[in-house]
């Protein structure tokens, strides 16, 4: 089934996962992580990258066991039909909602920083429509898309170099004064910027097997924990602790605080956030995709072009649903840390351990 | 073919022809706001309209574009002041708009002033920072000044070295990196100091007819208005709070006076645990310079006396920081050092304890100022 301009390579599969987890979760970042672990911050991204790894080796090695399959086929392998294509249905609306709040953020933010008259709903839906051209070109395109935006990350981490100068690194001190459990708990929070990871649990099959998959995911997990810890860092040593609490978005503060000496340009933060815009898209794409993969999975359709387009609708008026900014984020906190974990730990770990005891898949399938 | 082009051409045509943006606005259209200065008014009057209060009156400075571009203009102002009153900030710049043509940008300010009299209402001035701070327009890199009086006189200032009187004072913060002189105070670092019990101190702008004058600071404590600093207790202050560049220290020597310019001052704190009930703190002052003068026809260039000028200096040092940390710790009683980040900092155990009444663990304290200085070079005589 899986056609052969549909496989990307392991370099396109390092610049697809990096963007799809960096997306609209790294602006708040710095103030979840500073709410719960105070000067400790850099410690929730360490652990919560952590986490993501062991996530993204247990979906590699549950897909492993089934060759080709992508875990709509396999959960009904696993654990049978009926609760196989519930848990699919999940899968499904979760990475529909995903893309809810994707929008809805990027929204927020474009509203704030860029386009304060023009309304939120058409900035939306602009993005939306995009989402849709991009998504019935198939994944291969996605890939290469992504390929193509992978510098301008670059930059824009790249620009915050210039507040080096105004940063105080004695702000991350004092160390190691947050509880264990209050550091794991925080990193629970901040889930919601290291989602994304388990999209592998479709696009898995599609992954060009020459170099071992471990490697490739594990490269890019260390380059989006890198790149969080970076941007944390930044954020704690601009701001300080206190400051980068209450900000919504402290990392559109640090770059509205970005002054380039001798340089006539002011108000850098147009550039980050015209830059910004790709990364927010190359994620939500991604999930567009993956969600719309689903359904034509469970469903037994030859082509998803047809689900794309059908799920503009029910991801637009979720998007519009909360209505006030405090709403998006409470619901962006519960959405990160019950739906997220269930989607992308206890899904798999749960079907790896029924796969296990039941013996399927790995060398019985053969 | 020809048919499918026309129609492809009249599609884009239609695209470009009913484009619209909501956020687009010319240039021209476009009223610069590149100064604030926000007074209290006389009196707290009702103006008869539903519920409208007159609590601020904020004026601000526009530059005038077109006799900005002609530059050979001469004596002309080229720049307009325009005083609003208003309910809130906001309020305040709404019925601006009801005057002026163009609508309002504040991405380019460069400077905010408060009134002494902000101060004397606690919400107010917490107010009008929250404004600042919650605005996305407002630029972020502007400075910020008090005056004891009436803020909107410095914006009325009439110098003839600089004709934009907002150019002319953010110019002269921006000397701050080579003279200790002059504090200089980004609204940032307004914004992120305050956020730690309201503390921070300003740089205080006396304005009179045709200059105006940036030395010493406003005690802010907080939110209120705690007293003032004048300009030699605010150069050994900023060397005592953060390290300064520029700036000099006049000492005796025999019966002459001799002054060293300092080219840079490092501070370094030092925690040395608790002796005899206090706390114990060393600054220690590693400053950098030369000598501008001496006397004529005398010579500097012999190490024993460089030495014992040298200690004249740390000696002058010592004695002014210990008259700024005897001020702050007996006449305002107030930790402006940043002896209370150190802690947080660096012993975060002890100052768990002391958190709370810190304020009198540091009047009690014990504070040693040691100064090292090192006169590097004596000018180009021997």
């Amino acid at each position: 089934m899986i056609k052969d301009n549909d496989r990307i390579s392991a370099g396109q599969a390092r610049t697809f996962i990096i963007l799809t987890i960096v997306g609209v979760g790294v602006l708040s970042l710095p103030r979840i992580a500073s709410e719960r672990a105070q000067s400790d911050a850099w410690l929730i991204v360490i652990i919560g990258g952590v986490i993501a790894l062991s996530v993204s080796f247990l979906i590699i090695k549950l897909g492993e066991r089934f060759p080709g399959d992508t875990v709509v086929e396999y959960s009904q392998k696993i654990v049978g039909k009926f609760i196989g294509t519930v848990m699919s249905i999940y899968i499904s609306i979760y990475f529909a909602l995903f893309c809810s709040f994707i929008i809805r953020i990027f929204g927020e933010v474009l509203k704030m920083y860029l386009l304060p008259w023009t309304p939120i709903e058409v900035t939306m839906f602009a993005l939306l429509i995009m989402s849709v051209y991009i998504c019935r070109s198939g994944l291969e395109a996605i890939a290469r898309l992504d390929k193509v935006i992978f510098p301008i990350f670059i930059a824009i981490s790249a620009l915050f170099l210039f507040s080096i100068p105004d940063m105080d690194l004695s702000n991350l001190l004092p160390v190691f004064t947050t509880s264990p459990v209050q550091i794991l708990r925080g990193s629970l929070d901040s889930a919601f910027a290291f989602l994304g990871i388990e999209t592998l649990l479709l696009i898995f099959p599609f992954i060009d097997t020459k170099q071992s998959i471990e490697k490739t995911v594990f490269n890019s997990l260390l380059m989006v924990i890198l790149f969080y810890l970076y941007i944390v860092v930044i954020s704690i040593a601009r701001l300080g602790v206190s400051g980068s609490q209450s900000y919504i978005w402290p990392l559109m503060t640090v770059a509205k605080s970005i002054d380039i000496p001798g340089v006539f340009i002011e108000r850098i933060e147009g550039v980050i956030m015209g830059l910004w815009v790709f990364i927010a898209f190359t994620s939500l794409i991604t999930l567009h995709f993956t969600s719309s993969l689903t359904l034509s999975k469970i469903f037994k359709t030859t082509e998803q072009k047809g689900f794309i387009v059908l799920l503009v609708p029910f991801i637009y008026s979720i998007a519009l649903l909360p209505d006030s900014i405090a709403e998006v984020y409470d619901y962006a906190g519960f959405f990160s840390k019950y739906l997220g974990v269930t989607a992308s730990v206890f899904i798999p770990l749960f079907l790896f351990l029924v796969s296990l005891v039941r013996g399927k898949g790995g060398q019985n399938a053969v | 073919m020809l048919y499918k082009r026309v129609a492809i051409l009249a599609i884009i045509m239609l695209m470009l022809i009913n484009t619209a943006c909501w956020d687009k606005i010319e240039i021209d259209d476009r009223g610069f706001i590149i100064s604030m200065a926000i007074d209290i008014p006389e009196e707290e009057r009702e103006t008869g309209d539903v519920g409208r209060l007159r609590r601020y009156s904020i004026t601000f400075g526009m530059p005038i574009v077109e006799k900005l571009v002609e530059k050979g203009g001469g004596g002309e102002k080229s720049f307009t002041l325009v005083t609003a009153e208003g309910n809130t900030i906001f309020d305040a710049r709404n019925n601006l708009a009801t005057r002026i043509d163009r609508r309002l940008f504040f991405d380019h300010a460069k400077i905010v002033i408060f009134g002494s009299e902000v101060f004397k209402d606690k919400s107010k001035f917490k107010e009008l920072v929250d404004d600042l701070q919650r605005d996305y327009e407002i630029n972020r890199k502007m400075f910020v000044g008090v005056v004891d009086g009436k803020a909107k006189d410095a914006l009325m200032v009439d110098n003839q070295l600089n004709k934009l009187v907002m150019v002319y004072l953010s110019g002269i913060m921006e000397n701050s990196q080579f003279n200790a002189n002059v504090r200089s105070l980004y609204l940032d670092e307004l914004i992120e100091s305050l956020r730690e019990g309201g503390r921070v101190l300003i740089p205080k702008i006396k304005p009179n007819k045709t200059e105006v004058k940036i030395a010493g600071a406003a005690i802010i404590d907080d939110f209120e208005l705690k007293g003032w600093l004048g300009q030699e207790q605010n150069k050994y202050s900023l060397i005592l709070e953060k390290g300064a560049k520029g700036g000099d220290v006049d000492f005796r020597y025999r019966d002459i006076i001799i002054p060293y310019q300092i080219y840079s001052a490092r501070k370094a704190i030092k925690y040395n645990g608790i002796k005899e009930g206090k706390l114990d703190f060393t600054i220690r002052i590693r400053s950098e310079g030369r000598l501008r003068e001496y006397v004529f026809g005398q010579h500097l260039m012999d190490k024993n006396k460089i030495d014992q000028l040298t200690s004249l200096v740390n000696k002058e040092i010592e004695k002014n920081c210990n008259h700024v940390i005897d001020m702050y710790q007996n006449k305002y009683k107030i930790d402006m050092l940043g002896i209370d980040d150190y802690m947080h900092k660096y012993y975060p155990k002890v100052w768990k304890v002391v958190e709370k009444n810190w304020d009198d663990y540091f009047c009690n304290a014990n504070i040693n100022v040691r100064s090292d200085s090192s006169i590097r070079r004596v000018g180009v005589v021997k």
